[in-house]
């Protein structure tokens, strides 16, 4: 296993799909690569904790609601302070006024009552299979598995944003991770350090990329257009991806996560505004940060399950299963909330306390991976294996 | 549980095999138990040739660190109350200063928290018992209560630690359960002092109802795990028994206090088992998952995996499981258990993570690192904050988790830094000391050929050898 894996880290990362054997790899240069490249982007953001769907994209026309979680419902539309009206039965949580205005332009869509494939409501088992793309555990991310349908001459196909891979970009591809720290050691230091590591299979392949995505990052960053970024955090490290993403030679895939207190068990109105404000400001930042290439690119972003439809002890919300998800991105058919809606109506909920999934979250990934990149079939199933029973969307894209 | 409960990415990653096999009269087993059980070698710190016997007998020692004056939960309280009049006074007009009355003063739980942090940090780095330290790491990880919170929390994490975690790490499970669960720390982190039972007198008076974060994680995360073999309806009921739990912060005595005002009446069913209304209610289910064999098969694994490796060798689990029933989780026999299995003695099979890391490191220096708060600062930059987790199963503890090419690189950056301290110690020296035979012959040169000291020291620090343990 390991010798084949080097060898593909080493050589052919992006070639299993193509057909193309090592050698062949070896002895193409980038620019005959480059004609099978694509200028599409993808972005996957994890709200790790949990958003309540139900708080981000309120389902206001619904009978049910008030009756299950007034506390935690915002003005009606119109109202000071109130949601905005996204049509239909559901509004837009007010903290969310850049989705809000690309919701109105038709870049935003929400999607409504869905969710992965974990039914026990643990944070980190649903979080694991979401970033598998499984309903077991299985050995890498699927978002590793697309790196490796996607052929590109560039640096790494597929960028981490943080010091460390989420499990959504661990396997077999090597993938860049942002390098946000002090640089410290001279010019000369990592070549003395790397050799150190000549036996270590696992570091040496995690240093050299490690090298090459910093290499790479200040290259970029430096040549970007000097603006003094006040905003920290989240939407920082979102408009840096942007800014990476948007370069020629930039990757095509990256995550990001958004890690704010999603997991609101407790005075949620004050927790889930703030938190929705910060994925909101990430999300301007990211689309200034894409510049043009905003018109290539597809931002999903997904938690790992819904919130209980009822307002619990503490003006919170508990471990739910059905929740929201957005797609956001110039291609992006939006401007319409896509939700084959189940009601809220006791006898609707799941288990009698969540919101029913009418939706699988791999669905809306195979979706966007058949639009966006042009997957078929086959190539889908090796992303999210065993996963008939969650057939591709169509229509997210504007064709 | 299930970030590291996938043995297949796991196995994703191969180990570092150096190419030569170890005698006894090389010292190995004592420099492998000094970086596997304790925390890397501090400074020229004595040591014997039987590895097996020093970590053994560091389960006998005493743990000085606990005598000392420790942040305690008296402190963190006053400092509670100070912070709530504080904010009471700039509520009332919000133009005052009340840091400037002497009655109330600055607000001082930020404080307190770097200190307690500063305070941690150096005593680990100094630590002449880093095998019970090491213990600390591990269990205030697998019951982790995380900064990241904010708030009270964030000046009850030292005496959380100091309190709930320190006296345990060798006695049974069940007390270690019993001491956290009721712990303010514990019960503010996951809000279970506004868990309140609905039909309780304050949830009738009140409208107050459950919160279900710590039944769950209780369940999930501290004992039974995911796979343990509950319903949602299990949780429901853990959420009923915990109801009650409250924080005293103005009636002595200080601290836990069992509110039956906002407990849920009535007998509850949990797994099969009923359980009593009142106190007697969560003493029992405290007593049934902290000695459900469930819950030391989940411990085991955890154990195995963060002392043998990232991928647990099912037979280890069983034998530690094993040994955990026979003595009704006795967590200093499961240990002793974990230091006689042979696969508990490849070498350096498991990598650092950043908190283990920064302490070999600093220990390697040999000296105080000062303020201890810089350590906080170099696990952040390593990405794993130390007492920050970002989630709330703690900090990760394999290989697949913390080896990206970035993470390591800022090993690498924290290496350099630390080697132009003025007080850099002799590397070779050092190498010997703190590696012995574990150090490859491929290091061992490059060192030898390093352009300057700074350049030798950083190699040292950033080699593969020092990554892992």
């Amino acid at each position: 296993m390991s010798h084949l894996r080097q060898a593909r880290a080493l050589l052919g990362r992006r070639s299993a799909l193509l057909g193309m054997s090592v050698a062949a790899t070896l002895g193409h240069s980038s620019l005959s690569l480059a004609n099978a490249e694509t200028p599409n982007r993808l972005v996957v953001v994890l709200l790790r904790g949990a958003m309540d769907g139900l708080g981000a994209v309120i389902p206001y026309g619904d009978p049910d609601l008030m009756r299950l979680r007034a506390p935690l419902v915002p003005p009606q539309p119109g109202r000071e302070g109130g949601m905005l009206d996204l049509g239909v039965v559901f509004g837009l949580h007010p903290a969310l006024a850049a989705m809000g205005a690309m919701y109105r332009d038709g870049t935003m869509l929400p999607l409504h009552a869905i969710a992965g494939p974990a039914r026990n409501r643990s944070h980190f088992e649903s979080q694991d299979l979401l970033e598998m793309g499984s309903d077991h555990q299985i050995d890498s991310g699927w978002l590793n598995r697309v790196a490796a349908l996607i052929p590109s001459s560039g640096s790494e196909v597929a960028l981490a944003m943080g010091p460390v891979v989420p499990l959504l970009l661990r396997g077999r591809q090597m993938v860049g991770t942002f390098s946000d720290g002090a640089q410290a050691a001279p010019a000369a230091f990592p070549a003395e350090m790397l050799a150190l590591h000549a036996d270590d299979k696992l570091t040496r392949a995690a240093l050299v990329e490690g090298l090459k995505e910093r290499g790479f990052t200040s290259q970029v960053l430096k040549s970007a257009a000097p603006d003094p970024l006040k905003r920290n955090g989240f939407p920082r490290l979102a408009r840096i991806a942007g800014e990476l993403l948007a370069a020629a030679e930039g990757p095509r895939l990256a995550a990001l996560e958004c890690a704010e207190a999603w997991d609101t068990h407790l005075a949620q109105m004050p927790r889930l505004a703030g938190a929705l404000h910060t994925l909101d400001d990430g999300m301007a930042a990211l689309r200034e940060g894409l510049g043009e290439a905003w018109a290539r690119s597809v931002v999903v972003v997904v938690t790992e399950f819904g919130r209980t439809a009822r307002v619990n002890g503490s003006f919170g919300t508990d471990h739910g299963t059905g929740g929201a998800a957005f797609l956001l991105g110039g291609p992006v058919a939006g401007g319409r909330v896509r939700a084959n809606w189940p009601g809220l109506a006791d006898h609707n909920l799941f288990d009698n306390r969540d919101l029913q999934p009418t939706a699988d979250l791999r669905s809306l990934l195979k979706g966007v991976l058949a639009q966006h990149f042009g997957l078929d079939a086959q190539a889908l199933a090796t992303v999210f294996p065993d996963s008939l029973k969650a057939p591709a969307m169509t229509g997210l894209l504007r064709a | 549980m299930p970030r590291r409960a996938n043995p297949a990415a796991d196995a994703n990653f191969t180990s570092f095999q150096p190419r030569r096999s170890y005698d006894a009269g090389m010292s190995f087993s004592i420099h492998h138990a000094l970086n596997r059980f304790g925390l890397g070698r501090l400074g020229n710190e004595k040591i014997q040739v039987d590895g097996r016997g020093w970590a053994l007998s560091q389960l006998e020692a005493e743990d000085r660190l606990a005598r000392l004056p420790t942040p305690n939960l008296r402190d963190a309280i006053a400092v509670t109350l100070r912070e709530d009049r504080y904010n009471e006074a700039r509520r009332r007009d919000p133009n005052s200063h009340p840091e400037t009355d002497p009655t109330i003063g600055p607000p001082q739980i930020g404080a307190m928290f770097h200190r307690d942090l500063a305070d941690a940090l150096s005593r680990a780095t100094l630590t002449e018992t880093p095998v019970l330290e090491h213990l600390v790491l591990f269990w205030a990880n697998h019951v982790s209560v995380s900064g990241k919170a904010g708030g009270y929390v964030l000046a009850m994490i030292g005496p959380y630690v100091a309190e709930a975690i320190r006296p345990h790490i060798r006695g049974r499970f069940v007390d270690l359960l019993r001491a956290c669960l009721t712990h303010p720390a514990m019960l503010y982190y996951y809000g279970a002092d506004a868990s309140v039972g609905p039909n309780s007198p304050s949830g009738l008076a009140r409208h107050l109802g459950l919160n279900e974060n710590l039944g769950r994680e209780t369940l999930e995360l501290f004992t039974l795990g995911v796979e343990g073999g509950y319903s949602q309806a299990d949780v429901t009921a853990a959420a009923r028994i915990l109801t009650g739990f409250s924080v005293e912060r103005t009636r002595e005595p200080l601290g836990f206090r069992f509110n039956a005002e906002a407990h849920e009446p009535g007998p509850l069913t949990l797994m099969g088992r009923l359980f009593p209304p009142g106190e007697e209610g969560w003493h029992q289910l405290v007593e049934f998952l902290g000695t459900h064999p469930a819950t030391y098969r989940h411990i085991a694994t955890k154990l195995v995996r963060h002392y043998v490796n990232d991928t647990p060798p099912p037979h280890c689990v069983a034998q530690v499981t094993a040994r955990l029933v026979a003595t009704e989780g006795h967590l200093g026999e499961a240990m002793r258990e974990i230091i006689a299995l042979p696969e508990a003695w490849e070498p350096l099979a498991k990598l650092r993570t950043p908190i283990e890391y920064v302490l070999a490191t600093y220990r390697l220096f040999g000296n105080d690192p000062g303020d201890g708060f810089q350590l906080f600062g170099d696990t952040s930059q390593l990405g794993g904050p130390f007492w920050y987790a970002t989630l709330v199963n703690g900090w990760p503890d394999t290989a697949a988790d913390w080896a990206s090419g970035e993470a390591l690189l800022r090993r690498v950056d924290l290496a350099w830094r630390l080697a132009g301290r003025k007080d850099a110690p002799d590397t070779m020296e050092r190498a010997d000391a703190v590696l012995g035979p574990l150090l490859s012959a491929n290091t061992r040169s490059r060192i030898a050929a390093a352009p300057s000291r700074r350049d030798a020291l950083a190699l040292l620090l950033s080699s593969p050898e020092f990554m892992r343990r």
